[in-house]
């Protein structure tokens, strides 16, 4: 099993514990590979965690319009500010992976750097050393991406 | 405050070491070093190239290159006069800013830190823009014959 693929049930039970707890309602729709070396993200936020250890690479949440909307609105209620939403959606994500490290079974030595946050409209991640995965979970009418890039 | 002149005058020299070492004759000149008081980077187009850093120290070392400079800094690098941006240039630009991430906290000031890297994430071209949440941003740039680096670190408490 690749080192990517052995990510996917830690994430799906950091999501469950994560936003369970958070009280977020989502919806896990496909797992795809990317087999390009880019891959374009719709806006609008974007945040870069890296992976280091026996894995090492990165982990990149990104959300459209839509399930930024969801996600910050489920959380903080509709009227925080934009700068209030960036922040929780920093610690948000921190906390997913964060969860997924501590329930991936493949190596107990990974740790992650802290969240690197990107805002834009269209966003091209480049460079990428496939096969990546990528996870999309429904959030209200939007979607979350979750793109796995890691190499042993 | 000090550590920061710390971290600045060892990614000056590992800039250095690694342009002047990897590539033959070549020549890099360090310009000012600003303090970026509203936490935002903006990039309209060329590369953003992000490098996590954990241990005791936190953070992340952003690199900023247009698109002319990665390719003048690519085809230098490879020894070759590259048409284009393509996935050789990015390799190559992802091996550049590893091995100078690498290189600044390997120096003796950084040792007893146990900072380790994350590998590089590169986005492209785009309108983008990076915000720091609660910590200012120290930008370095650095110029070559053709081209222009800038750097930002950002390190939390």
């Amino acid at each position: 099993m690749s080192s990517n693929l052995s990510l996917i049930p830690a994430l799906h039970a950091a999501l469950s514990e994560v936003f369970t707890s958070g009280g977020v309602s989502y919806t896990l729709a496909e797992t795809t590979s990317i087999t390009t070396r880019t891959l374009r993200l719709p806006g609008r936020v974007t945040v870069i965690i890296g992976l280091i250890g026996s894995l090492r690479g990165r982990l990149i949440f990104s959300f459209d319009e839509e399930s930024w909307k969801a996600l910050t609105e489920a959380m903080i209620g509709d009227e925080a500010p934009d700068s209030l939403r960036i922040s929780m959606l920093n610690e948000l994500t921190n906390m997913l992976a964060g969860s997924m490290i501590r329930h991936n079974t493949l190596s107990d030595d990974l740790d992650i750097t802290p969240p690197t946050l990107l805002v834009g409209s269209d966003m091209l991640l480049t460079g990428l050393e496939p096969p990546v995965l990528m996870q999309l979970v429904t959030l209200g009418t939007g979607t979350m991406r979750v793109v796995i890039a890691a190499s042993a | 405050m000090s550590f920061i002149i710390t971290f600045v005058s060892s990614i000056k020299r590992a800039v250095q070491n690694v342009l002047t070492g990897t590539i033959p004759d070549f020549e890099v000149t360090p310009k000012d070093v600003r303090v970026i008081k509203d936490r935002e980077i903006e990039l309209d187009q060329g590369l953003f190239i992000i490098v996590g850093m954990t241990g005791r120290i936190k953070g992340r070392m952003i690199y900023r290159i247009n698109e002319a400079s990665g390719l003048k800094l690519a085809s230098r690098m490879m020894m070759t006069d590259l048409p284009e941006m393509d996935d050789l240039a990015y390799s190559a630009l992802a091996e550049l800013t590893n091995m100078i991430s690498g290189n600044t906290l390997s120096s003796p000031d950084f040792q007893e830190l146990n900072v380790d890297i994350s590998p590089p994430t590169l986005f492209q071209g785009r309108t983008v823009s990076f915000r720091s949440l609660k910590i200012d941003v120290i930008q370095l740039a650095f110029e070559f014959d053709g081209g222009s680096i800038d750097m930002f670190i950002a390190i939390e408490e």
